[in-house]
């Protein structure tokens, strides 16, 4: 190249590189800090259970000189017992006062408190930089089988100090006979939580005796998200998850015959989320249980539909607009679901740029819940949850 | 703690340089953004490490090899198909997307861009570059010449054919 061409080029490229200028929203500079966070804890996560199926690996092996003449694993065959008779677990089982305060907290929480005796179930507190939080697990017998479940807990540091002198009623749920773990996932923080580095959400679960690994599974708003994670000694995964991680998108699955998915509690600052029944006859879905008007009809996948009168449930996704707004999950680009030649279809109401296999998504407040998923003409719409295949479904509703 | 707060605090002011860096390696903010994510959870794992001084110059290394571990995975495009990709609004005083210096520098391998961009954006002597890309001060020279000449070339024919790609007035970058 002749030198003055070389200098001219090297002038150009200096000027135009130089005038070139790119700028992030502090927004987004909020969002991307949230996803490395995120990112950050999911490595570890893997790094933990990687050593911990190391652990199990060494211990199988050597247990399996001992044990080799025994034919099947006794926490796959074996039925739960039943909630009400798990044993007491947890580093502060023995801290009686505590229990008791737990309970009388319990006891004062009006229509959702107990009737009838209370066991504890669980004592424990969890030091960590992530979440340190102390939780009581009480249950109360109820008719069929079923307990009523309640979770005591203190507010949530991340400076490692859990004051169990501090308590308050976090959630309350029911578990049905023979289901294997109980737990809660609080969305958002409570009044005296400290909000998590980078946001997320806070769970807990119990699994029954003798398990050695739950699997968790979340459709929250940017990922498919399914992991094993093994079980502590004392029963217990604590989870610390993205922002979105909530209990009408997530389940848990505790190793049995066959595996059942089961429902974590919503913390009661969340919306309130319960089971329901879903039947179909002909083109009419009905929701049967605690169902109003209003409410919306999910799957931990996402939207059924929303609940109309007789527990009628609407499956159609055009008329979404009154409960919240439709937007893609990531970037939150609103629009609407609109039906263009009996295609379901994703038209942008905002700027911004579309992408195949962007989730769409229904956004109130903190309550966000999967629609769809947009097709590689990146219009198509195609529905994450078919309302006539469905037949368990939770009902989610404001408080 | 402190450390994740320190982190966050860099990440928040050199955010705009960083991911302008990404932009002129990957040439689409989109797949820049996608590199600077990476890039900062590998800077985060090591945060404790990386020293007060110096932790711009951690990062765009962090950048640079996430970058090249991205391109391994992309073939290198022809300059319609990524002048069709740009949006020439968020620029000042764009020429015709052709002989963009993002479009141009998209025809060069990956390394070789990287050369150009650390010399002539970053103003890093030759020795400076050779740290930032990991290699000799012989190969900087040869990727810094071999990149000129491919951007001379580029310029040169595009100064003749006049060409002008209209891009897609959807498309943003922001």
């Amino acid at each position: 190249m002749i030198a003055d061409e070389q200098d001219r080029t090297v002038a150009r490229l200096r000027h135009e590189l130089g005038a070139m200028d790119v700028h992030a929203h502090v927004d987004q500079v909020d969002r991307m800090l949230r996803r490395v966070h995120t990112r950050r804890r999911e490595q570890r996560q893997h790094t933990v259970q990687i050593v911990a199926a190391l652990a199990v690996v060494l211990i199988a092996v050597a247990g399996a000189f001992v044990v080799s003449w025994r034919q099947a694993e006794p926490d796959l065959a074996t039925p739960a017992a039943p909630v009400v008779e798990w044993p007491m677990r947890g580093n502060l089982v023995g801290d009686m006062a505590l229990h008791e305060r737990a309970e009388a907290l319990w006891r004062g929480a009006g229509e959702n408190g107990p009737t009838g005796p209370v066991r504890t179930i669980y004592a424990g507190k969890r030091v960590d930089r992530s979440a340190s939080m102390v939780v009581i697990a009480m249950v109360a017998p109820m008719d069929g089988g079923r307990s009523r479940v309640a979770f005591v807990t203190s507010a949530v540091s991340i400076h490692g100090v859990a004051d169990e002198t501090k308590l308050f009623l976090r959630a309350v749920t029911t578990a049905e006979p023979g289901q294997r773990a109980i737990g809660f996932i609080a969305a958002k923080p409570a009044s005296g939580d400290e909000e998590l580095r980078g946001g997320g959400a806070v769970g807990f679960t119990l699994a029954t005796p003798g398990a050695t690994a739950i699997k968790f599974r979340s459709s929250t708003y940017d990922m498919e998200f399914e992991e094993e994670q093994p079980i502590e000694p004392d029963g217990v995964v604590w989870l610390v998850g993205q922002t979105g991680m909530a209990a009408w998108n997530s389940t848990v699955q505790v190793a049995a015959l066959a595996p059942i998915a089961v429902r974590l509690a919503p913390a009661l600052t969340d919306p309130d989320v319960e089971s329901v029944t879903l039947t179909t006859v002909g083109q009419t879905t009905k929701a049967i249980g605690d169902v109003r008007p209003g409410d919306l009809i999910v799957t931990a996948e996402g939207l059924v539909g929303v609940a109309g009168a007789d527990g009628t449930v609407d499956t159609g996704l055009t008329g979404l607009s009154s409960i919240g707004t439709v937007q893609i999950a990531r970037s939150s680009i609103p629009g609407n679901l609109v039906e263009r030649a009996g295609v379901l279809t994703f038209e942008a109401t905002g700027p911004g740029e579309l992408h195949p296999g962007n989730r769409v998504v229904l956004a109130n407040g903190d309550l966000v819940i999967n629609l769809g998923r947009l097709g590689q003409d990146r219009l198509a719409v195609e529905r994450l949850v078919d309302p006539n295949t469905v037949t368990t479904a939770m009902r989610v509703r404001q408080r | 703690m402190r450390e994740d707060l320190d982190f966050d605090g860099f990440v928040r002011e050199r955010y705009d340089q960083l991911l302008r860096y990404a932009v002129m390696l990957t040439g689409r903010r989109w797949d820049a953004e996608e590199v600077l994510q990476e890039a900062l959870v590998r800077c985060l794992k090591r945060w404790r490490k990386v020293p007060a001084d110096n932790a711009v110059a951690y990062a765009r290394k962090a950048i640079y090899h996430e970058f090249l571990r991205s391109a391994k995975r992309k073939p290198l495009v022809t300059l319609d198909e990524i002048a069709g990709q740009l949006d020439l609004e968020d620029f000042a005083g764009a020429v015709v997307a052709r002989e963009h210096v993002l479009a141009v520098l998209q025809i060069l391998p990956p390394r070789q861009r990287a050369a150009v961009v650390a010399r002539f954006w970053l103003d890093l002597t030759e020795a400076q570059t050779a740290v930032e890309l990991g290699c000799s001060v012989g190969t900087v020279k040869s990727l810094t010449s071999r990149g000129l000449a491919k951007v001379r070339e580029t310029w040169k024919a595009g100064a003749v054919e006049h060409a002008t790609v209209v891009t897609s007035p959807g498309r943003r970058w922001a």
